[in-house]
């Protein structure tokens, strides 16, 4: 008995000794950084194409649910996002020194959105995108900072995230993120053109396109072979379309349709694009129209793939 | 060959054109329910007298038809009369959830007043833009997407699910 009891502390030590190590967070060194000198304008594009607004932006006082932000440019967070494994508080980051990054270094700031991983070595909640974020260039990141740098800085106490076990451990992300976090930006196809390579790198990376238009395993993370053939929401309560020319998807629009979708929210069938997208194509809408297209290009040249896979139930839409 | 006698004969038609007649009156009714829930009429209000007209609108604005500020005029009156009628076929229980798929979110009876105001707000954009209408093609178009689109995207953000569910 005495033995079983000693070989199952040991084991238990070593467990949980493989547990740490293996939620290390990996993170990149200031020395690992390009030398770069900001370029505010391309963080302001950055900005847009990232929708960091439509998350982090602070909604009407008391009403963390609403979507509606009264300021894109009050970063002092609090809006309440609800999901099936919890309620997470979205963060401050103003450039307020206390409250928000204002202290961040250049790396604290690709560590976080690159790594998932904060200044203190604690790993973020995939809520915040960063398996998208994670294919952007380290000098586009740089460039967003700089332009969260030239804004207000907010000072604001958000709530800790409302979780259950076993979501609450934060440690335990570690282990999703070797899962699902591959850490690799995403380079040019030179059989591809300037056009496609630029829409990719715009919805693959900043526009996260695939956090909401992917649909997701139990785990909550990206199911690829999926990608952008929609799914459930994963704030719940809608079911958000599929974007490959499938028929599924938007096999019938035209280039020209995507790009006016995007500039205005008028799509083919004189509907508009509403819930969650109202935000996002108020960001695109800020966009340059060449990269509107290049979006719309990259769209087009997807893999059309069968979906959403929810109940089809016949009423027209 | 005469299967029955005359006198059967005519009962079995007389019952066959009543069972005819009530196959009839319960297929009338039924499709009369279908198309008379709720449900159906605000969806009717969107698809085929919004959505319509903004087809109209859209062909002016890119050019598709030849300009005629009296046409978009119309086509804005018939768009603003609709959030007066809409507006009222929201009863409890008709929401995601309810009997009959549906895009209208739970938010909307959480909300009412602001859901009515975002109704009356889609009258006065059609009404602004109408009035841009007599200022040109490109007055028209800009008006069309900052306040007519601007109303239905405030609405449908907040109210609308993506798809009917």
């Amino acid at each position: 008995m005495r033995r079983l009891i000693k070989a199952g502390l040991i084991l238990g030590v070593i467990g949980l000794g493989v547990f740490y190590v293996l939620t290390m967070p990996d993170t990149i060194d200031a020395a690992a950084l390009p030398k770069h000198t900001a370029d505010v304008k391309n963080g302001e594009t950055m900005f847009y194409a990232g929708g960091c607004a439509s998350c982090h932006a602070a909604p009407p006082a008391g009403k963390c649910e609403d979507p509606a932000a009264p300021d894109k440019f009050n970063l002092a967070g609090g809006h309440c996002l609800k999901t099936p494994f919890g309620t997470f508080y979205v963060p401050n980051i103003s450039p307020d020194k206390e409250d928000g990054i204002g202290a961040w270094s250049d790396a604290d700031f690709v560590n976080a959105m690159a790594k998932g991983v904060a200044p203190d070595g604690s790993h973020y909640y995939p809520a915040f995108p960063y398996t998208s974020y994670q294919r952007m260039r380290y000098e586009d990141l740089i460039d967003l900072k700089a332009f969260i740098d030239t804004l207000k800085p907010v000072k604001s106490q958000v709530p800790d995230h409302d979780l259950p076990l076993p979501f609450k451990l934060r440690r335990g992300l570690g282990l999703w993120k070797l899962l699902y976090l591959d850490g690799e930006q995403l380079k040019p196809d030179p059989k591809q053109s300037a056009a496609i390579n630029r829409g990719a790198y715009l919805v693959e990376g900043p526009g996260h396109c695939g956090e909401c238009h992917t649909p997701r395993d139990l785990l909550g993370g990206l199911k690829r072979d999926k990608n952008m053939a929609g799914g459930p929401s994963p704030e719940g309560g809608d079911i958000i379309p599929n974007i490959t020319p499938h028929d599924d998807g938007i096999g019938d629009w035209s280039a020209e349709d995507i790009v006016e979708a995007l500039t205005s929210g008028a799509t083919p069938s004189f509907d508009v694009l509403g819930g969650t997208m109202t935000k996002v194509q108020e960001n695109m809408a800020k966009l340059s129209d060449e990269d509107r297209q290049a979006i719309a290009a990259y769209l087009l040249a997807l893999p059309p793939i069968p979906g959403p896979e929810v109940e089809k139930k016949a009423t027209g839409s | 060959m005469k299967l029955v006698g005359p006198r059967v004969e005519d009962s079995m038609k007389k019952m066959t054109r009543l069972a005819l007649a009530a196959g009839a009156l319960a297929m009338t009714a039924m499709v009369a329910n279908a198309a008379d829930s709720d449900v159906s009429k605000r969806r009717a209000l969107m698809k085929d007298v919004v959505k319509a007209n903004m087809g109209v609108l859209g062909g002016l604005i890119k050019g598709k038809t030849p300009y005629d500020a009296a046409i978009a005029k119309d086509a804005l009156g018939k768009i603003g009369a609709v959030p007066a009628e809409f507006v009222k076929l929201f009863p409890e229980g008709t929401g995601i959830g309810g009997k009959e798929k549906t895009a209208a979110k739970p938010e909307i009876w959480k909300n009412m007043d602001d859901f009515k105001k975002w109704a009356t707000a889609m009258t006065n954009a059609a009404a602004t833009t109408a009035a841009a209408a007599d200022k040109g093609k490109d007055a028209l178009a800009a008006s069309f997407r900052k306040d007519l689109l601007g109303s239905c995207k405030g609405c449908h953000e907040k109210y609308k699910a993506s798809k009917p569910q």
